[in-house]
């Protein structure tokens, strides 16, 4: 009797799910998936190109995807606290673009618990577990700025970097790979180093200082702000010419200036690419598949000349307009 | 069913294998016929709604196009024929004529040196203007008279300003500071309708149109170029360069694509719409995973149904059976239950008749067994009939009285031998030696009460001897023929005892000469009738009545009798051996 009963019922369930699909499905499809991304700035070319990146992923893939963004690059605290709420909501993986390391020991610690999947993209972060990073070598990219300088200044002369205090690890790394490159140089010398923060006027004015302070001939500036501050310096002293400048990501008014020339070589990464992979990775290793540790985002030397060949023109101008 | 073991299968289970055999047939059967017939349809509609896409998309680009090239000429048209360029009438007219289309960008007249004569809107331009070299510019001089339509691209003419756009440009021959020199003229026109036209169109969940130059083969618009530029993606070109119109499958990748192709003759495009096959096709992959799920479900009905159905069946079977089995351990009281299907009902109404025949029989049986004995022991007691010993005691007292000692002695020995055999061992079978031997001291003494009114003769084949008989048969109808022949004749009588094989059967005949018998008395003698007072009282019918109890019907006596001519008495009764015909006696 119990047999029958249980036959009967099990009928009826295959029957139901047989005119209703989807009735017994448990199974996990990257469509049923949410993938929280959090994202340090969504202001600029760069963070709108990782968004648009992501979205690609999503269209492609056909999974969910929520984003938070702090207003201010370097409220660290606030967005930790909003990637700690974003947690509640149990995402199936996130997708991290820090704004510092040692600040997110907890979030991570508090994803691991939750068997959450982190991805961190842009910046590297040490200070907890992530499944990957994907991103630019940083160090290398520094590396590649002072030598691309030395070339520029025919292997003599002096410089001065400019950091911003938004850096965070990415600035740290590149900083790096900028000294370990200037030992290799002994006829470049490194005579200053003027951090600024917040916007691009403070960049600015920094610059200046330290133009009046000594004769430079070379300045690298680490991200976007530092770069613009440093160019529009440059331009107002006329100097563009004869003090060289290499620049970290592009924006319109950076490729304005570029073609202009007040400064000399932009290091351009590929963020659509990174936000692709973000959000390929994060199903990926929701999904349980196994995803790299380490996913290198090409880095691109842009200069005047190279700027509208075909393939950089979607590089630098992703947004139609 | 225990004992069932080998071919033997329950009705549950052959019921189950064969309705569910052949319901997976009908839905094998079914589910083939709509699979294909699906498959087919949605895939033709998969390929339709692709090119259908893809037209409309061709549809509304071409005609984009074609205004944009009217436009042009438009405006080609009015420099050429306008005069001096530096007219501000004629720039007025040209600012109106743009502002027709909300997505001209700008219109700029070259020498062909690169330099700028003419532009609109009149916004600052950038320091470093570097028009020859840009792709327009070269294809307008390369070749006179032609409209060239460029591939997308970032302007690069005002400051802080990049927009992608198309630009038209021809070579044109125009009055400038009252000269005629040769120039170039380009209109910029807003890629964003475009981008934004393609953008929107869906094929399903993944698929997209992108745009193709099918000259160098370059993607004009692709919803993933830069993914495309970074090595992320890869777009097989080579299907959509070689065909100008239709839907085609491809391969190449690993999930097959449908590709529909549409070319835009008048700027050299096409428009390539990717969709992918397994969208079109998962509700097939529904459809196969219902027909499954209905399979399943159908089995499980089909042998909960089927088990319900051969209990049915099976109860009263299993009923019937343990009726049976009572009866089997000689409860014949109990009928079996007339339930369930019509061929289980009529199967007890018949098993509950056939128990009502073997009751009847066994009743039948007793009585046989009773009256059998009654007569047996009717038979007995006439031996011991007082008339006929009292009789038989006088005559002997007689002989002695008048000395007739040898007499005596015969008499007395043969009275002795009478009861020997008549009483035996309590038998009621004996050999035929026996009984012939139990006549003919009966008819010794007959014989010597009668004082020799008759004569006797004993005639017995020797192979008939060993031969097995009921006990007291032939007595009786020696003293029959006594009483009702040989007394009340007045001649000396002769009787005939004779007994010899007929076949399979024994015959016992016993004839006299005596007076015989009248029709009627004959059957009075038959049916039991007739009974003497002076023999053993014994009478034909007992005779009769036991040897068809015994053998059965056809066996018996039979009568042939004439008046004057005497009677012969007939008894047919098969041959057996002692022992079978004693076991037979025991109801073996």
């Amino acid at each position: 009797m119990i047999i029958s009963a249980l036959l009967a019922v099990t009928a009826l369930v295959l029957l139901i799910s047989a005119f209703n699909p989807g009735f017994l499905e448990r199974k996990q499809k990257p469509s049923d998936l949410t993938i929280q991304v959090i994202l340090r700035s969504n202001e600029g070319d760069y963070w709108q190109n990782v968004v648009l990146g992501a979205q690609a992923a999503v269209k492609e893939f056909g999974i969910t995807m929520y984003m938070t963004a702090s207003y201010e690059e370097d409220d660290v605290e606030g967005q930790v606290q909003a990637a700690m709420q974003s947690l509640i909501t149990k995402p199936d993986a996130v997708v991290l673009g820090a704004s510092d390391d040692e600040a997110f020991a907890p979030f991570l610690k508090a994803a691991a618990e939750r068997h959450i999947p982190v991805i961190a993209i842009d910046s590297l972060l040490t200070s907890g577990k992530t499944k990957s990073y994907i991103g630019m070598d940083n160090h290398a990219a520094g590396q590649e700025a002072f030598n691309e300088l030395a070339e520029q200044l025919e292997g003599r002369g002096n410089i001065a970097i400019v950091p911003h205090a938004a850096g965070g690890i990415n600035g740290k790394l590149r900083e790096q790979g900028i000294l370990d490159a200037a030992a290799k140089h002994p006829g470049i010398r490194i005579v200053d180093r003027v951090q600024c923060s917040g916007d691009r006027d403070q960049c600015t004015k920094a610059v200046s200082q330290a133009m009046h302070k000594q004769e430079l001939d070379g300045i690298i500036a680490l991200n976007t702000e530092a770069s613009i501050g440093a160019a529009l310096e440059l331009k107002n002293e006329q100097a563009g010419e004869r003090v060289k400048l290499i620049g970290f990501d592009s924006s319109q008014e950076l490729l304005e200036m570029l073609q202009e020339n007040q400064l000399q070589k932009l290091i351009v990464q590929n963020p659509f690419s990174m936000g692709y992979l973000g959000i390929k990775y994060a199903m990926e290793a929701a999904l349980g598949h196994k995803v790299p540790d380490r996913v290198e985002i090409d880095r691109k030397l842009i200069d005047r000349s190279n700027m509208f060949w075909k393939d950089n023109q979607k590089l630098l101008f992703p947004v139609v307009q | 069913m225990k004992r069932g073991n080998g071919n033997s299968k329950s009705i549950q289970y052959i019921f189950s294998v064969s309705l569910i055999l052949f319901s997976v047939f009908i839905i094998i059967v079914v589910s083939t016929v709509l699979y294909s017939r699906f498959a087919t349809t949605a895939e033709e509609n998969a390929f339709r709604n692709s090119q259908q896409i893809v037209d409309q998309v061709s549809y509304s680009l071409e005609n984009n196009v074609q205004a944009t090239s009217d436009l042009f000429n438009m405006l080609y048209h009015t420099i050429t024929q306008g005069g001096d360029v530096d007219s501000e009438v004629l720039q007025r007219q040209l600012a109106t004529m743009m502002s027709t289309r909300a997505d001209t960008v700008s219109l700029a007249l070259f020498d062909d040196k690169g330099q700028l004569v003419m532009d609109l809107p009149d916004v600052a331009m950038k320091k470093a203007l570097a028009v020859t070299s840009e792709s327009w510019f070269q294809s307008a001089l390369d070749t006179p008279g032609h409209l060239s339509i460029s591939l997308p691209h970032v302007q690069n003419f005002y400051k802080e300003q990049f927009r992608w756009v198309v630009s038209l440009s021809k070579s044109i021959t125009i009055i400038h500071n009252g000269k005629t020199i040769q120039g170039v003229l380009v209109l910029d026109v807003n890629f964003n309708t475009i981008d934004e036209l393609s953008d929107r169109v869906s094929l399903g969940e993944k698929g997209y149109v992108y745009i193709l130059d099918e000259s160098a083969g370059n993607i004009v618009y692709h919803p993933q170029l830069q993914l495309i530029y970074a090595g992320l993606k890869d777009e097989n070109v080579e299907l959509a360069l070689k065909h100008t119109y239709g839907s085609y499958i491809d391969q190449t990748a690993a999930a097959t694509k449908i590709i529909s192709v549409q070319t835009i003759g008048n700027v050299g495009w096409k428009v390539v719409g990717v969709s992918y096959k397994n969208e079109a096709m998962t509700s097939i992959s529904e459809l196969n995973r219902s027909m499954f799920q209905l399979l399943l479900a159908l089995i499980l009905i089909v042998v909960l149904l089927s088990s319900i159905v051969s209990r049915r069946i099976s109860r009263p079977i299993k009923q019937l059976e343990l009726s049976m089995k009572n009866v089997e351990h000689g409860n014949f009281e109990q009928t079996a239950m007339g339930e369930g299907p019509l061929e289980v009902r009529q199967l007890a109404d018949r098993f509950n008749i056939m128990i009502g025949t073997i009751k009847k029989l066994m009743r039948q049986i007793v009585t046989e067994q009773e009256s059998k004995r009654t007569y047996e022991l009717e038979a007995l007691q006439a031996q011991i009939n007082p008339h006929f010993l009292y009789n038989t005691l006088n005559s002997v007292v007689r002989m002695v009285g008048m000395n007739k000692n040898e007499e005596v002695t015969t008499m007395i020995t043969s009275l002795s031998k009478l009861f020997r055999i008549s009483l035996g061992k309590g038998k009621s079978v004996i050999t035929i030696g026996d009984e012939l031997e139990h006549a003919r001291n009966y008819l010794v003494i007959q014989q010597m009460r009668f004082k020799n009114k008759f004569d006797f003769s004993i005639d017995a084949e020797d192979d008939v001897l060993s031969y097995a008989t009921l006990k007291l048969i032939v007595q009786p109808l020696i003293e029959n023929a006594l009483v009702h022949g040989i007394e009340p004749s007045v001649d000396k009588g002769h009787i005939w005892v004779k007994a010899r094989l007929d076949g399979q059967d024994v015959v016992i005949e016993v004839r006299d000469n005596g007076l015989g018998m009248s029709e009627d008395r004959l059957e009075q003698v038959m049916a039991g009738q007739v009974t003497s007072s002076k023999g053993s009282g014994v009478g034909v019918m007992n005779v009769q009545e036991r040897i068809r109890l015994f053998y059965g019907q056809p066996y018996g006596l039979h009568f042939e009798s004439e008046l004057e001519e005497g009677t012969t008495v007939t008894i047919r009764f098969p041959a057996m051996e002692l022992e079978q015909a004693e076991g037979r006696d025991r109801g073996e």
